[in-house]
């Protein structure tokens, strides 16, 4: 459905010519990301069309394109980096804003430790020009080439956020296009104070605005943003060393250390998650499984599939499950020593045993140390497959409760591995980040099919069944999970079926955008219904 | 639009997920804002559409019929393209998948379809008349080696036969690079020989192009112009040529029975076997550019025949298990160790290098279907290495030594520019 010529000019004079396209090889480049086979509908490849391609340049052109929008009543939807199905449009016809040239970082304020940035710069090179500062911040688990806009990204998770936070939670003041094309600015910001508070004293909208699905909410374009930093142990660049793909830190450095565990019960592995939290000694504090390591050190699928033999023997295999990835950093060799410490005598604690695929292997320890701090991205043991996937039981509660989900969903996993339909993974895929030192994160089960009508429907399957079980009171794993992903199964929108038990979130949802867009422009097509 | 050759590459089109990665260079190498960018194209353009997967995507639309026929502006996008791999290693350091190889695929269906940008058939009109990709005469090919008393291949045998290429033998402010390559290695006693006005395009650039025919057929015709020769070693100064010779060739299986090195593999062991010694002093402050061709595009053909099996319990995997081409191999140290090599010369590195390196803007056509955008690519790496803090620029191609070189005239930048072996000469 493509736009009509006038609405074509009136977007055209905004951002200029060379900055907007209509031609359908272009939109269709814009049509696929992943997940589509059971988002849309089982077997369905591609997303629907939309009717244009726009690159707005700064926050008066997003303005400006969105009082069009509601003067032409066209359907419209930003997104930055694009990775995720959610930067698509479950309708035909809806105009797409890709805000790439909207890339700098605007201010690194050292002495208030935030800083200010546009929607498309990526965590990677926010992370490179906070370190030559003695900075960072989270940056969120699909990977560092992903948006630093805190707001944007789902719930926010990401691996070093045990100390760097969830970046939902890193967000300060927000400039933001809301659907009619007003410029709201929240926070201190709102009242002309700067940056670096979100809350107040001017409006605050930072539940609005984060909600449970940020931006498949459809409440707007988020143009720029703070984000709080905190401090860096490491050197202003990290020293790594290699050549494609065998990155890894050079051995000398001193400021860093990395380890996996196994433990003997998913209630030990609550209990040492708990006692790393609470001694406040880790940047990363991640549940972890056979199949992450063993993919993560692989440079191909064939190595990992071979290292997963070695990986699932020395856990499963000896009657465990997987424990924790940790990793900490400090600033002297005292401190790290400390650190080191209270680790072993947590894992001794709980009867962990360190993975000896790792212990015995300095160099992948290397290369971990090397891609958990700078990439960021599970997509070596997700992404690589080439295939379907589903993250499905997606929770965020405390560590027991999350323990309590990845045990669960690997016993419904593994009966689908068992009946010979999903990849079998070693089954535990319930990989989750835990922040502000293990007070709360998240879980989610991972599943792989292939990209076939019966893989598609598989996955819609699990996702399907993981939400009768996460409705279901018997499991105890009803905790804030998020209504997207595997409630969009079949195409349809299953709104509500888990937000009646959390307060009737979807109702109040309704209401704020029906308040904040009344003429429903700014696609929600994958939360709300029409 | 007949895309038969693409659908062997179908089961790696649909592994792309918009990771966003090969817009990037890898993300542990990016140590600056300024300097994160690895696809020239999207970085110009903006569109995804630019990027490799936006290309690689659009290709699949038409594989999987979803997209009716090819548009206008597809062909644009999909030759505004340097074909530099940075997009194939940044996706291959985490995924198993060959979006160079759709890329190239893509180019050679444009043109087996009729899908000719009119920018381009001079070029290719003057190699198929001229055997060259400058639009000249090929009387004119061996001027370059006038006075210089060398063996004539076509006449004597040689061990080592020395490729000027078509940029060297046509641009005559470039003579130098073939003269100096060609004494050094004399110098150094090797039993050279050239070929003149016999020599030929290798057919690299225009199969980058989309025209596998050529390819095939200067393939062909270098491996009659080498068998009576007796040659045991082709060398080279352009990274264009070494890429066809090297890895080309093995590509369409006419390998080249002999050993195929650039001239800085080349001078590189002489300088470790005590054959050529620098000691004079070149007090210079240089930074290197790694020509795409040399560097994470030279690494090896790999052959791989199999299956992807797709057990329902396994992930897809290769059978025999594939090795991809990773850019890990590629010839990064040479010119390093030459330059290492040569008393007062400061080298200091760029942020972008080796197999992440910024491409210099002359690969894929650019500069014929798109000067101002040959030309944008080539400023964006002048001021990259002015932020070094160094006098000149060092590179290992010629076509790199000469988009440079016109970048720098549209600019105002007062950096040099030369090729390894300009300044190795100066050291002996």
């Amino acid at each position: 459905m493509a736009l009509n010529r006038d609405a074509y000019r009136a977007l055209e004079d905004i951002v200029g010519p060379e900055n907007i396209s209509d031609d359908v090889a272009v939109i269709d480049s814009y049509c696929r990301s992943w997940g589509e086979e059971y988002l849309v509908g089982t077997g369905f490849k591609w997303m629907p069309r939309f009717s244009a391609i726009a690159l707005p340049g700064n926050t008066k052109e997003v303005q400006s394109i969105t009082k069009t929008c509601n003067r032409l009543q066209i359907r419209f939807k930003a997104h930055s980096t694009g990775y995720s199905p959610l930067m698509c449009s479950l309708k035909e016809g809806c105009l797409c804003l890709d805000l790439r040239r909207m890339n700098r970082i605007l201010e690194i304020n050292e002495k208030g430790m935030y800083v200010v940035v546009e929607p498309y710069v990526i965590g990677a090179v926010l992370q490179a020009e906070l370190m030559k500062r003695g900075l960072a911040t989270g940056m969120i688990d699909p990977g560092a080439m992903t948006t630093a806009l805190p707001i944007v990204p789902v719930h926010g998770v990401g691996n070093i956020e045990n100390t760097y936070a969830n970046t939902h939670r890193n967000q300060l003041a927000l400039e933001w296009v809301l659907p009619t094309g007003e410029v709201l600015r929240t926070g201190s910001l709102g009242s002309g104070a700067g940056w670096f508070c979100s809350e107040g004293p001017g409006p605050s909208l930072r539940g609005i605005a984060c909600g449970n699905v940020a931006i498949a909410g459809g409440i707007g374009v988020f143009t720029k943003a703070a984000i709080k930093v905190y401090h860096w142990p490491g050197p202003p660049v990290l020293p790594v060393e290699g050549v494609s793909p065998n990155y890894r830190l050079k051995p000398e450095q001193k400021w860093f250390g990395f380890w996996f565990f196994s433990v003997p019960s998913y209630e030990k592995a609550a209990d040492a998650g708990n006692k790393i939290g609470q001694s406040e000694i880790a940047i990363v504090l991640q549940r972890s499984m056979a199949w992450r390591i063993a993919a993560d050190s692989a440079r191909s699928m064939e190595e990992a599939w071979n290292n997963l033999r070695t990986t699932y023997a020395q856990i499963e295999g000896k009657g465990k499950v997987g424990g924790w990835i940790v990793m900490i950093g400090a600033d002297t060799e005292k401190e790290f020593k400390y650190k080191e410490k209270t680790l072993m005598q947590i894992i001794k604690d709980v009867d962990g045993e360190l993975l000896p695929f790792l212990e015995n292997d300095p160099d992948a320890k290397l290369r971990f140390l090397s891609r958990w701090t700078r990439t960021s991205t599970c997509d070596r043991e997700t992404r690589r497959a080439g295939g379907g996937r589903i993250s499905a039981f997606i929770t965020f509660d405390s560590i027991d409760h999350q323990m309590n989900v990845a045990r669960v969903s690997t016993e419904l996993k593994r009966e689908y591995i068992r009946a010979g339909r999903m990849v079998d993974d070693g089954g535990d895929q319930g990989m989750g980040n835990f922040g502000e030192h293990g007070r709360v994160g998240h879980v989610e089960q991972l599943a792989m099919a292939h990209y076939t009508a019966e893989g598609a429907e598989t996955l819609a399957d699990f996702g399907r069944r993981s939400m009768e079980m996460m409705l279901d009171p018997g499991y105890r794993i009803i905790g804030n999970f998020c209504e997207w992903g595997p409630h969009f199964v079949d195409g349809k929108l299953r709104e509500g079926v888990g937000r009646r038990h959390v307060y009737n979130e979807h109702l109040w949802n309704r209401k704020i955008k029906k308040a904040f867009d009344p003429d429903n422009l700014s696609d929600a097509t994958f939360y709300s219904p029409e | 639009m007949e895309l038969q050759r693409l659908e062997t590459l179908h089961d790696y089109m649909e592994r792309c997920d918009r990771c966003g990665k090969c817009k990037y260079i890898p993300m542990e190498r990016i140590v600056s804002w300024r300097f994160s960018a690895g696809c020239p194209a999207i970085t110009r353009y903006n569109f995804h559409t630019y990027s490799g997967a936006g290309k690689q995507t659009a290709a699949l639309a038409l594989l999987e019929g979803r997209l009716d026929d090819m548009t206008d502006k597809l062909l644009e996008v999909v030759y505004h393209c340097a074909m530099c791999g940075s997009c194939d290693v940044s996706c291959k350091y985490t995924k198993d998948m060959e979006l160079l190889e759709v890329l190239q695929q893509f180019r050679i269906a444009c043109v087996e379809n009729g899908y000719l940008l009119p920018a381009i058939m001079p070029v290719i009109d003057g190699l198929k008349k001229e055997d060259n990709m400058m639009q000249a005469l090929k009387a004119d090919r061996g001027r370059w080696a006038e006075g210089l008393d060398v063996k004539d291949i076509t006449k004597e045998k040689a061990e080592v036969y020395f490729h000027a290429g078509c940029r060297c033998s046509f641009d005559n402010e470039l003579w130098g690079v073939a003269k100096t390559s060609l004494n050094l290695l004399r110098k150094a006693g090797v039993d050279v020989g050239i070929s003149g006005k016999e020599e030929a395009c290798c057919g690299g650039h225009a199969y980058e192009l989309g025209f596998e025919g050529e390819l095939t057929k200067y393939a062909e015709h270098n491996l009659e112009l080498l068998r009576p020769a007796g040659v045991k070693t082709v060398v080279t100064p352009c990274a264009d040529c070494y890429y066809a010779f090297k890895v080309l060739y093995e590509k369409i299986s006419k390998k080249l029975p002999v050993e195929v090195l650039h001239i800085t593999e080349y001078l590189a062991r002489l300088i470790e076997e005590g054959k050529l010694k620098p000691t004079k002093n070149v007090p210079l402050k240089v930074t290197y550019h790694d020509p795409c061709n040399l560097g994470r595009k030279g690494e090896p053909w790999i052959h791989w025949k199999g299956v992807i099996t797709r057990k329902p319990t396994e992930p897809a995997l290769h059978v025999p298990p594939k090795e991809f081409r990773r850019g890990t191999y590629g010839i990064y140290e040479p010119p390093r160790d030459i330059l290492h090599s040569i008393p007062g010369l400061r080298l200091t590195e760029m942020e972008r290098i080796k197999e992440y390196t910024w491409c210099c803007g002359a690969g894929g056509g650019i500069r014929d279907l798109a000067p101002e955008f040959a030309t944008w690519i080539g400023l964006e790496r002048i001021r990259e290495a002015e932020t070094t803090g160094a006098e000149a620029m060092v590179t290992a191609c010629p076509w790199c030594k000469r988009n440079f070189i016109d970048a720098i005239n549209q600019s105002e930048s007062r950096l040099k520019v030369y090729h390894v072996v300009e300044l190795l000469e100066q050291a002996i």
